[in-house]
């Protein structure tokens, strides 16, 4: 973003007095760690009256209550402690006067509002601090007018402006009024990182009471006068197309109070990225369960269409070989790969698999809409509020102004939310009903309509001379991306899983990435990290492999193939940073120590979102090839850390997504049908599977990077290198399962 | 709709619902306590958990002429008059939510445990929290919190 935009951003004031409803706020404790026997009370602090707006992101009340309005959505990434954390660093409050409130979308206010990409920190740290400073200035000129001094001789500390010569001060509180009515500079001093009190001292997140007594409001449980429940039945076969239906049985259920089609695919066109909801029947009742029941007794009719021809099992076999041959497309091509391979000292060759992987975050996906005669309010747990208005604006024909998207806290996202589609069915049966109506999607639903993580098979050839150093790498991916579901329009080298610029290129002097691009009916979209999550598997599971062909310890491999401390190309990739993880989480976790029987030790690192981790994870192997992990010790560079208790929450969150993926996450497909639908069969990791997890931090620059999904990709080919160090057998086709090499 | 009466929270309430309606949804959309929350609907995940006469059961799977004429506790009437139930107390001082979507289970199951003397050992708390996922990765602090509250109680 533009320091323009920034600056046009925090200076817009916004009118903050109460409109719409009042979703979630939320009061800080204090930093941790803290005394242990001070009681907690579960009641938070009231306001103690009407706040003045200073800009879009905080008010102040008499009493110096702050109350930041912070732009992102949360979705459990602890984006509103973090940001509330950077404004009150620069208002210079104390953290136990400061709230929070979520932003309605408003873009001409906000800027972007989605949380995607592991952005939300890093795109706010400026303006949020620009925000706060800019206050921090407009109260100390109104202190400064009240008493007739210089502003220069007045200091704003802790909530206080104070002019120490004449020995007064004022709270800001008492100052708002006036500070209100005053141009704010047009560059505030920021606060040097030297002084910096909240920022990087671990906060507990701000919500933390609310939620253990249950008065978090989730999109659940969101209630407007007057509202509908909607369950829908969705095709069973991907991209199946409602014939019809008979619902006599379903009107019949007391409580349903209407049948109608949500025929998707007649609707018009979505933009690129933002994929339409599934075809089916929904049922409107006045209660969700009285919903579920009349969508159980419905009989629906619906043309399959040429997804029963699609089974996973088949498709991946077919995947396998074609990846043995040459891509339909060159990625990238350096030097002579095939003569390097065929002068190659030691040749290895391997294939791997990933799968299809849904989000199936706790809450499902659900929304409530109001579509009235000339507007359209929406209450949507999302991570992305413009695509939910974008929808609402295509479905309703309403233009974008008249549609006002309130962001509810999100039971979980991991991408899932990213989407608009169940945004879309609550407006488009709001309209039918001409009543506010909350769509509800099962488990079962949210297993099978996830845009799932695409599945892929890499097939890899590496050379090593005959010191073991790597000069020939050949990949070559096979997979139904998720550009091409989504309409994306990228360049076909985009398509994939693999990136031109992805590591080892640049590393290997003979270096060949292809991509063929497959088809496939399985909606698919982006998962916690995205093509990292999958293609960094393959990376750095693929250069375990080398290591050990080459006889080399796996971290003095990986060391000596980055080399030279040095930046790759222009997207931050630096591989000094990355041989500082890879160090320090090896350090940390003993590296080299040696082990009892049956227990392994794996190291891998990645870069993803502007961020270098490396975990050592830890592993005990039965004889019968059950692994158990014992612990995980992780290096994090993601720039400056805001909130290290926060952040620390996102690796343990890594730690746990990635090994419920790597060890049992998988959809399947047969017959263009989900096989798999709850939590038995896409079976999550269990309190008692959870390893020990220890986390370091370096903070590699000054600015926050990301810190969401970075934690991910490095998981799994650590874990199968641990695997592997226990027990000599190579893991290259995920989920690993109860049982590995079986 | 057939008429049943329960207690929840202290509080006798008479609810007129379908009569397979789960537990889970008389108290979300008929009592409109909401902090009671819906995870799987089959009794996997445990984001449903309250008590029910003192034991933590899946509201999910308890329907509600099976819950007529005894006592539920939501997580709304857990807290009670001293400033929260030692679980709910140590959920603050560990810091264990990410979402916290799923923490409302989490906490009546610990309530239980802790309750029923049944959280001294690591082996004890993970059999006993084992029926409750989380899928944002807040297993670490849930099993400090339950020790915690375990040693509160204790």
């Amino acid at each position: 973003m533009s320091p323009d935009l920034d600056r046009r951003r925090f200076l817009e004031v916004s009118a903050t007095a109460a409109g719409g409803l009042l979703l979630s706020v939320s009061l800080p404790g204090c930093g941790l760690p803290d005394d242990p026997e001070e009681p907690e009370p579960l009641e938070g602090m009231p306001s103690s009256g009407p706040a003045t707006g200073l800009n879009a992101y905080l008010e102040i009340d008499p009493e110096g209550v702050v109350t930041v309005t912070v732009p992102r959505p949360e979705i459990g990434q602890g984006v509103r402690t973090a940001l509330a954390m950077v404004v009150a660093e620069e208002l210079d409050v104390e953290w136990e006067s400061v709230r929070v409130e979520q932003a309605d979308l408003d873009p001409d206010v906000y800027g972007p509002q989605y949380a995607g990409g592991s952005d939300s920190v890093p795109d706010e740290w400026e303006p949020l601090r620009l925000a706060g400073a800019a206050a921090r200035a407009v109260l100390v000129a109104a202190a400064a007018r009240r008493w007739s001094v210089p502003a220069g001789e007045c200091r704003a500390a802790r909530g206080v402006v104070d002019h120490r010569a004449s020995d007064r001060s004022l709270p800001y509180g008492e100052l708002a009024g006036a500070a209100s009515g005053l141009d704010p500079p047009e560059d505030p001093p920021l606060r040097s990182p030297e002084e910096f009190r909240l920022v990087g001292t671990p906060h507990r997140n701000l919500d933390v009471r609310e939620i253990v007594a249950g008065r978090m409001t989730y999109g659940l449980d969101v209630r407007v006068p007057g509202m509908l429940r909607a369950a829908i039945s969705r095709a069973p076969v991907y991209g199946g197309r409602l014939r019809g239906f008979d619902d006599r049985d379903a009107r019949r259920v007391e409580g349903v109070v209407d049948v109608v089609p949500v025929d998707a695919h007649r609707l018009p066109d979505f933009p690129p990225n933002n994929p339409k909801p599934a075809d089916g029947v929904a049922v409107l009742a006045e209660s969700t369960w009285a919903a579920f029941r009349g969508r159980d007794a419905l009989e629906v009719e619906w043309d399959h269409g040429s997804g029963v021809e699609e089974t996973t099992a088949e498709q991946i076999e077919e995947w396998s070989r074609r990846a043995r041959g040459r891509g339909e497309l060159l990625v990238r091509e350096d030097g002579e790969v095939e003569a390097a391979l065929a002068d190659a000292a030691n040749v290895v060759e391997a294939e791997y698999r990933v799968p299809f992987l849904a989000h199936a975050p706790m809450e499902p996906m659900n929304a409530v809409a109001d579509v009235r005669e000339n507007e359209c309010e929406i209450w949507a747990p999302t991570q992305n509020p413009g695509y939910a208005r974008d929808v609402a604006g295509i479905v309703t024909g309403l233009p974008a102004e008249a549609i006002r998207v309130h962001v509810v806290r999100s039971g979980g996202g991991f991408g899932r939310r990213f989407y608009a589609d169940y945004v879309a069915e609550a407006v488009h049966l709001s309209a039918r009903a001409g009543r506010p109506v909350q769509v509800v999607w099962s488990r079962e639903d949210d297993v099978q309509y996830s845009f799932h993580r695409p599945a892929a098979c890499h097939f890899l050839r590496g050379g090593l001379d005959e010191n073991g150093n790597v000069v020939a790498w050949s990949q070559h991916l096979v997979n139904a991306g998720r550009s091409a579901y989504l309409g994306r329009g990228d360049a076909p080298e985009e398509q994939g899983q693999i990136r031109g610029y992805y590591y080892p290129a640049g590393f290997v002097p003979n270096l060949r990435y292809e991509y063929t691009m497959a088809e496939s009916v399985v909606p698919r979209g982006q998962w916690r990290a995205v093509q990292a999550s999958a293609a960094y598997f393959v990376q750095q599971a693929f250069i375990d492999e080398l290591a050990g062909a080459a006889g080399a310890d796996p971290l003095a491999f990986q060391l000596r193939l980055l080399g030279e401390d040095r930046p790759v190309g222009s997207r931050g990739w630096d591989s000094g940073r990355l041989r500082r993880v890879f160090e320090t989480a090896a350090e940390r976790a003993g590296w080299g120590e040696p082990l009892p029987p049956g227990r392994g030790r794996g190291i891998a690192a990645t870069y993803a979102n502007s961020s270098f981790v490396a975990h050592v994870v830890e592993v005990t192997v039965s004889d019968e090839g059950e692994a158990s992990v014992d612990r995980v010790v992780s290096a994090v560079d993601c720039g400056r850390v805001v909130n290290p208790a926060g952040a620390r929450a996102q690796v343990e969150g890594c730690v746990v997504y990635g090994l419920s993926a790597a060890l049992y996450g998988e959809i399947t497909v047969e017959g263009g049908r989900v096989v798999q639908s709850n939590f038995h069969d896409y079976r999550p990791l269990r309190i008692g599977e959870m390893p020990e997890v220890e986390v370091h931090f370096l903070e590699g620059a000054d600015a926050p990077q990301g810190m969401g999904e970075p934690p991910l990709p490095p998981l799994a080919p650590a874990l199968t290198a641990a695997i592997h160090d226990a027990s000599g057998v190579r893991v290259r086709r995920l989920p690993i399962g109860d049982r590995f090499g079986t | 709709m057939p008429v049943y009466e329960l207690t929840v929270n202290g509080r006798s309430e008479t609810v007129d619902v379908l009569d397979d309606t789960p537990l889970l949804w008389v108290l979300r959309d008929a009592l409109d306590l909401t902090g009671t929350k819906f995870g799987c609907g089959a009794g996997l995940c445990g984001a449903c958990t309250v008590h029910l006469d003192g034991e933590a059961v899946r509201s999910c799977q308890v329907r509600i002429p099976e819950a007529a004429g005894r006592s539920v506790t939501t997580i709304e009437g857990l807290a009670g008059e001293n400033g929260g139930h030692p679980a709910q107390r140590a959920w603050i001082r560990e810091d264990v939510p990410q979402c916290g979507y799923c923490q409302a289970g989490q906490v009546m199951q610990a309530a239980a445990l802790v309750d029923g003397g049944s959280a001294s050992s690591r082996e004890e708390i993970h059999e006993g929290m084992e029926g409750n996922v989380c899928r944002c990765g807040t297993y670490l602090r849930i099993r400090r919190a339950v020790r915690r509250s375990a040693e509160e109680e204790g």
